[in-house]
């Protein structure tokens, strides 16, 4: 349960209390905004290995600026409030001197989701890729950050730092 | 020791750099079981078996 401020289009202002600690503002019985609104920031600070050449891969994220309600754990932001989100992420390689293309992308309950933009060159000072975008959550849905990318030919790695590889992500509303 | 897109690159030989990232997803979800094919949705080429990625 939660305490509900209701702008009902019948009644006018509607007012439920209990003791949850939670509290809605809704329109006409829908709730817009919400007291619980989860918020996260990671990054990769311990160097990931196994990423394969063409490989979509999950990221690794093992440091959190923070994490609001404690809803981000093993790289994944389970928010268990539905919503919109927006959300945004980083994905860098070290220094490359090599054809090498990297891309990164959100993904939304196992499936890419949102791409960021690709980073494809003959060579690059620390190439990165990087987007934003906002998507809807339902109370169960997860996010994760994944990278595909090839450097050379081969296989990649990751850069690791709270400015290379990130992810983040904040309540908009309902 | 192969990855798994080169592995898929011997046994479908006409498949380019191209082909995964657009109609063949190859993924790893970091839980330790290692890369898997999520998604085969190439035109012609078909999905190989896992004989053929031995």
């Amino acid at each position: 349960m939660t305490v509900k401020i209701n702008a009902d289009t019948s009644d006018g202002l509607k007012f439920v209390s209990d003791t949850s600690g939670i509290v809605e503002i809704q329109n006409n019985g829908t709730t817009i905004i919400t007291s619980q609104q989860p918020a996260f920031s990671a990054y990769q600070s311990s160097a990931q290995s196994g990423i394969s050449s063409q490989t979509w891969t999950k990221v690794t994220l093992t440091t959190e600026n923070f994490d609001t309600d404690s809803k981000f754990a093993s790289s994944r932001f389970t928010p268990t409030v539905a919503g919109y989100y927006q959300l945004s992420g980083a994905v860098q390689t070290p220094s490359v001197t090599a054809a090498h293309f990297i891309c990164g992308a959100i993904y939304k309950n196992g499936t890419s989701a949102f791409q960021f933009t690709l980073s494809n060159a003959a060579s690059a000072f620390y190439p990165i890729s990087t987007g934003s975008t906002v998507l809807y959550l339902d109370s169960n849905d997860y996010v994760e950050l994944y990278v595909f990318g090839n450097v050379g030919g081969g296989d990649i790695t990751l850069q690791t730092g709270v400015a290379a590889t990130n992810f983040e992500g904040a309540y908009l509303r309902s | 020791m192969a990855t798994l897109v080169e592995k898929i690159k011997s046994a479908r030989p006409n498949l380019t750099d191209i082909d995964f990232a657009t109609t063949i997803i190859v993924q790893n979800d970091s839980d330790g079981k290692g890369d898997y094919i999520k998604e085969w949705k190439h035109p012609s080429e078909t999905r190989p078996t896992a004989e053929e990625l031995e």
